[in-house]
């Protein structure tokens, strides 16, 4: 019942809300970009990944992403020895979620500052598409699939929030 | 078996108590080193260390690189590695009798070449009293393999000596990441009868093992052979195993042992470009030890191979070598970054190779090699990476033991004789847009001269003696490239175009010498230089169920000997024995549970060498027409663990002739395969 009111907000914010940019249509290849770098994450164990996806509730852009990223994870998201599971977590409610891992949407902006303040505190790390949330700190690792798979990591973000990688990963990505 | 059963049980398999204190498995999962299927997961693209010895995707790499997936070795239908390897553009593939076959990257392809690197996991497993790899001898089963890389043009500065035409690593299954069963049985023409069986399994999360067997037993060709090598043929055999053991500890540590043992005899092509029969006996012995810490990667490896072979010939007159080998290699080298455009690395090494004198046996010689080397990746760019790399090798020499009557060296003359060679590998890397990479890569590379030309030949004859001498010079080659990798998406489809020029001097021949002085009758001596000068041109991709390629890879070579020089004294002759133009196609189709590939080759004429008699050293060229080889394989899968596959090699013409050696037939085989 609570997925089927949000997903009516979504759609009515959708129609009644002017979108300044594109949203650009995830898709499970992306998603599992994502999740298999997260498995570079030296802290991630096997099994059950709680995932919080982050989203503004009041910003058409990051509801949608966050509805299009519950609905392709689903149940859960297995990508080898871990199962990736979803929970929708607006961004005031962060501090308080039960959750080993944030997951940024787009179109949050400035706020999410808010997050990195959490991410930090708590040692959860956050993962995002919107890779200018990495390059400000805001985020700590950043996933493109186009034109070509790129991981980028903010280092500072990644020391503050306790997240430390393989170190063959660390070589073969992009560090800011 | 209870789970209490279990419990002890796998506890039992553990290591010792000290180890078990470092175990990883009461921690959180830490860092993984190299592990292959998950990068390449995730970056959707081959990775490799194999050019810089850093961790690179395939695509980003500094030198003119193929990888051929375990999905290609697969689908090629061959049943050994030079049966791969033909199918790739650049690799040049002599087949010389049913199971000897010669490989070189970008022509000077010769009996028994030693200037190609060939490694399994970074232990080399080329015959390194001479430098020559006899495939039959190499423990590796096909389905061991996750990817062979290979590199094209010269590779010291990461590889050290003879890696100057090219470098063959061959990666893999890791039984820490990788889950591989796999058995198959083989039968076909030749009277081949092939097996194999691989098995991963995992102790806890933090150790595995792998057990590879294989073997088999086939006739060789019956196409007609000269008078002086009737005999030779007494079958081929082949036998191997492999255990790889890899664990998996706190901070970071990783540790693998590997033990492998092989047989192997089979006709083959000597030197002499006569042919002997040959069997091979090796063992090797590996640790692997790394470590993440402050200050990068650390790795170690060390390993021993024991090497010992035969060359016997049926020629009453002729000699028989017996080569009994030992190589000892230690290396240490630290990876790290600074900031995130600069990757270093450093790197040490030992290596110490030694041979018995044969065919007059009481003499042992050796060398000792100490190396360092450096390598810098730098990230000028986003799109634009410069990447250096440098290599000194300080080489001493060794002989001890007989020194026969009127010999006119002493071990004095080899003992503290040393040299120095820098070798460097120079590339930039442009990709100024999504579809496109540029390349731009110098290199220097050194062929030392091998243990048997430098006194471990060793004879007497009534004119003198034939032997190898201390003062040979190391063969140095010069390599230039550029690439140009050129991605056309919306065909799904990928241009590649190679060109290169090589230069080479201070060549080495077995033959040709001669020091009156020294009451040396023949020796192996330097000889001149070689220059090749080619390009490598290709177009291929998938669409929908299909996957094509097509390539052509012309080459010319130029050989610039000193005179007197030529192919009836030192059995060298780059010019006239390569094929100008080459061109290879595939097309394969897969839907459902079928799978059908084929591969066409064309080779345009070329010479090659042929010898007097097996004692009596010398050489003529014998023209080899033009020719077409086409290699296919189809295959259903029966049930989602069984496969069954006819496959064949040489299909449009047999017997054809491809070398000096007799012609080479027809090969056909059904396999089946269980995937558990």
């Amino acid at each position: 019942m609570r997925r089927c009111a949000f997903r009516l907000v979504v759609a009515i914010l959708a129609l009644l809300l002017p979108i300044g940019t594109a949203l650009a249509g995830l898709s499970r290849t992306d998603l599992l970009v994502a999740a298999r770098a997260i498995g570079f994450i030296e802290a991630m164990r096997a099994g059950p990944v709680r995932v919080g996806i982050v989203y503004l509730p009041d910003n058409a852009e990051s509801a949608q992403q966050a509805h299009e990223i519950a609905s392709l994870m689903d149940t859960g998201l297995r990508v080898g020895d871990r199962i990736f599971k979803p929970t929708l977590v607006s961004l005031p409610q962060a501090n308080n979620a039960n959750v080993d891992l944030f997951f940024l949407t787009q179109g949050v902006g400035v706020q999410a500052a808010q997050l990195a303040r959490i991410s930090h505190v708590r040692k959860i790390t956050c993962v995002t598409f919107d890779i200018s949330q990495v390059r400000n700190g805001a985020c700590t690792m950043g996933v493109r699939t186009q034109p070509r798979i790129e991981v980028i990591v903010n280092r500072s973000a990644a020391q503050a929030s306790g997240t430390g990688f393989a170190a063959v990963f660390r070589i073969m990505i992009t560090e800011i | 078996m209870t789970k209490k059963a279990r419990h002890y049980c796998r506890s039992a398999l553990r290591l010792s108590a000290f180890m078990a204190t470092l175990y990883a498995s009461t921690s959180p999962l830490y860092a993984q080193p190299m592990d292959y299927g998950a990068l390449e997961s995730l970056f959707g693209e081959a990775v490799t260390t194999s050019v810089t010895g850093s961790p690179q995707r395939a695509g980003d790499v500094p030198a003119s690189m193929i990888i051929i997936t375990a999905e290609d070795i697969r689908r090629s239908g061959a049943r050994d590695i030079p049966g791969v390897l033909r199918h790739v553009p650049g690799v040049d593939v002599l087949q010389w009798t049913n199971d000897q076959a010669d490989v070189a990257v970008r022509g000077h392809n010769q009996a028994q070449s030693p200037r190609l690197l060939v490694l399994v996991d970074g232990r080399q497993v080329y015959a390194d009293h001479y430098g020559y790899t006899p495939w039959s001898a190499v423990p590796v089963e096909l389905p061991d393999i996750r990817q062979i890389e290979i590199v094209m043009g010269t590779n010291s500065a990461l590889f050290g000596f003879n890696a100057v035409d090219g470098v063959i690593n061959i990666v893999t299954y890791d039984p820490l990441y990788d889950d591989v069963n796999t058995a198959s049985i083989r039968g076909g023409t030749q009277g081949l009868v092939q097996g194999s069986a691989i098995t991963t399994f995992k102790i806890d999360d933090d150790a595995g093992l792998r057990i590879s067997l294989g073997g088999h037993r086939a006739d060789d060709f019956s196409s007609p052979q000269r008078a002086g090598d009737l005999g030779t043929r007494r079958g081929d055999d082949r036998k191997a195993i492999d255990v790889l053991g890899h664990a998996r500890f706190k901070h970071g540590i990783d540790v693998s042992l590997e033990l492998s043992h092989s047989e192997a005899s089979e006709p083959e092509i000597s030197p002499l470009y006569t042919t002997f029969y040959t069997p091979y006996r090796t063992n090797s012995l590996k640790l692997f030890l790394s470590a993440e810490t402050d200050a990068g990667i650390l790795q170690l490896t060390a390993y021993r191979n024991w090497f010992k072979a035969v060359q016997a010939a049926p020629d009453p007159l002729a000699l028989v070598y017996k080569m009994d080998n030992e190589v000892s290699v230690v290396q240490l080298q630290d990876i790290f970054k600074i900031g995130n455009d600069h990757i270093f690395r450093i790197s040490g090494e030992y290596r110490h190779n030694a041979l018995k004198s044969t065919p007059l046996a009481g003499a042992d010689v050796s060398y000792g090699v100490l190396a360092g080397g450096a390598m810098w990746a730098w990230t000028i760019q986003p799109d634009l990476t410069l990447t250096n790399s440098i290599r000194v090798d300080y080489l001493t020499l060794g002989r001890s033991g007989l020194i026969p009557p009127g010999f006119g060296l002493s071990n004095s003359d080899w003992n503290g004789r040393s040299l120095t060679e820098v070798s460097f590998n120079s590339g930039i890397v442009w990709k100024p847009d999504s579809a496109d990479a540029l390349r731009l890569t110098v290199a220097r590379g050194v062929q030392v001269p091998n243990l048997l030309n430098l006194g471990g030949l060793l004879f007497a004859l009534p004119v003198g003696y034939v032997s190898g001498v201390p003062y040979l010079k190391p063969t140095i080659v010069m390599n230039y490239g550029l690439d140009w990798d050129h991605a056309l998406p919306a065909f799904d489809t990928r241009l590649k175009v190679r060109l290169f020029y090589q230069a080479s001097r201070d060549l080495l021949a077995n033959f040709g010498g001669i020091a009156p002085a020294l009451n040396i009758f023949a020796a192996p001596t330097n000889i001149g230089r070689s220059a090749a000068m080619g390009a490598e041109i290709s177009l291929g991709g998938t669409t929908g169920d299909w996957r094509w390629g097509i390539s052509y890879t012309p080459e010319v070579i130029a050989d610039h000997f000193a005179p007197g020089f030529n192919v009836t004294n030192a059995l060298v002759d780059y010019e006239h024995t390569n094929p100008v133009h080459v061109v290879n196609a595939n097309l394969g189709w897969a839907r459902d549970l079928w799978e059908i590939d084929g591969y066409l080759r064309y080779e345009s004429q070329f010479d090659s060498i042929q010898g007097v008699s097996s004692s009596t050293p010398g050489g003529t060229l014998v023209r080899i027409p033009d020719y077409v080889s086409m290699d296919a394989r189809m295959a259903y899968r029966m049930t989602d663990h069984l496969t069954l596959a006819v496959s064949g090699q040489n299909l449009l013409q047999s017997p054809q002739r491809q070398t000096s050696a007799p012609e080479v037939e027809r090969r056909v085989y059904l396999t089946v395969t269980a995937n558990l």
